[in-house]
Parts: structure tokens; C-alpha cells; sequence
């Protein structure tokens, strides 16, 4: 112990001042790295909750566009089978009238020759039905 | 910005076959000189005519939306 207080004391004055201001240096070297590393942390944190709310925004809104195009989609169904509905019945309608018209025409048909046999049996109805109507007469149901 | 629904409802009308609509022909009187029996003929075929017309009517009745029928949809 006495050996090395003797070794001390022949250090020069200069090599200890200097070794103050090593470790002074270091100390404030490592303080400098340690608060710059602290709020690039914070930082770094900070933008993490930005992109985590950015996120969560675009999927929201991501959602609520899904939203819109699934009733845009059940509208337009509910369009397209509501117009099918309409079609076919109106299909129906004109297959319906044709069909109406010709047997309405058969109907025509059948009168005509039943009044056919009726003139041929009865000599007043061929009378009545092979008098000639007045030209005059003619003319005002043309007009 | 967030998408917003908004739902609008107008008439809807579906268009009815033209051969519902398109008229029906006068049945004329033929040329010439005519008969009574020519008369019956037309006095028929006059009928057969308007039955047509009117089941041309019927049928738009029924295709047209009822009366207090909601003729809306959503667009």
C-alpha cells in the first residue's frame, strides 16, 4: 500500500488533470448517444402510431367501400330480377293476345260460314242477304 | 375521405311491348257494290276488331302497376 501511494505521488499533476478530462469527456460522449438514442426511440414510437392510425383509417374506409359496393350489388339484382319479373310477364301478355287472336279469327271464320248455312235454309234470310244496299248508303259507311 | 351511401328512390317504369300498344285496324268496307250479307260480314269482323282492342287494353291493365303499388326503387 505504502509502495503504491509512493507510485501516485510521483505521477505528474498534468497526467492527472488529463485523465479528469478523459473521463469527463466520456462521460458527456455517452450521455450525448444516450439522450439522442432515447428520442430517435421516441420518435420512431411516434411514427409507428401514425402508421398504426393510418391504418386503421384506410381499413375503415376500405370497409365501408366493401359496404357500398355489396348494396350497389343487391340493388342492381334486386333491379335485374324485378325487370326479368317484368319481361317475362309481359312475354306472357303478348303470347297471350296472339293466341286470343286467333281464336278470334276461327270465331270470324265460323260465324261467317254458320250465316252461310242459315241463308242456305232459309229462303228469307238468302233474301234478306243478297239485297243490295243503296249505292248512297254504301258511300256514307266508307266515308 | 370516407364513402357514403346514400340512397335515392325514383319511379321505376318497365316499357310495355309495343304490340300492346300499337292500334288496331279499322276493319274496312270491301269495294264495290254490297249486300246485306256483305254488311253482316263487316258487322263481324268490326266486333273481332274491338274484342282485340280491348284485349289489348286488359292485358295493359294488368302489366301497368296497381294503383297505391310502390312503383319506387332504390338507386
Amino acid at each position: 500500500m505504502t509502495v503504491l501511494l509512493a507510485l501516485l505521488r510521483r505521477v505528474p499533476a498534468e497526467v492527472w488533470v488529463g485523465l479528469l478530462l478523459l473521463g469527463a469527456v466520456a462521460v458527456w460522449t455517452w450521455r450525448w448517444y444516450d439522450a439522442g438514442h432515447d428520442a430517435g426511440r421516441a420518435e420512431a414510437a411516434d411514427r409507428i402510431a401514425q402508421l398504426e392510425a393510418q391504418v386503421a383509417e384506410l381499413t375503415a374506409a376500405n370497409a365501408a367501400s366493401q359496404a357500398v359496393i355489396d348494396k350497389l350489388k343487391e340493388t342492381n339484382r334486386e333491379l335485374a330480377e324485378g325487370r326479368a319479373a317484368d319481361q317475362q310477364a309481359a312475354a306472357e301478355a303478348v303470347a297471350d293476345l296472339r293466341s286470343e287472336r286467333d281464336a278470334l279469327r276461327v270465331e270470324l271464320d265460323r260465324r261467317r260460314i254458320d250465316r252461310g248455312v242459315l241463308y242456305d235454309r232459309d229462303p228469307t234470310a238468302a233474301a234478306w242477304a243478297s239485297a243490295r244496299v243503296p249505292d248512297a248508303v254504301a258511300r256514307s259507311l266508307r266515308e | 375521405m370516407k364513402p357514403e351511401t346514400v340512397e335515392v328512390r325514383v319511379p321505376v317504369y318497365v316499357r310495355l311491348p309495343a304490340e300492346l300498344t300499337e292500334p288496331v285496324a279499322v276493319p274496312g268496307l270491301k269495294a264495290g257494290p254490297i249486300t246485306n250479307a256483305d254488311l253482316a260480314d263487316w258487322a263481324d269482323a268490326l266486333r273481332e276488331a274491338l274484342q282485340h282492342a280491348n284485349g289489348k287494353l286488359a292485358r295493359v291493365r294488368v302489366l301497368q302497376p296497381q294503383e297505391g303499388a310502390d312503383v319506387t326503387g332504390s338507386r
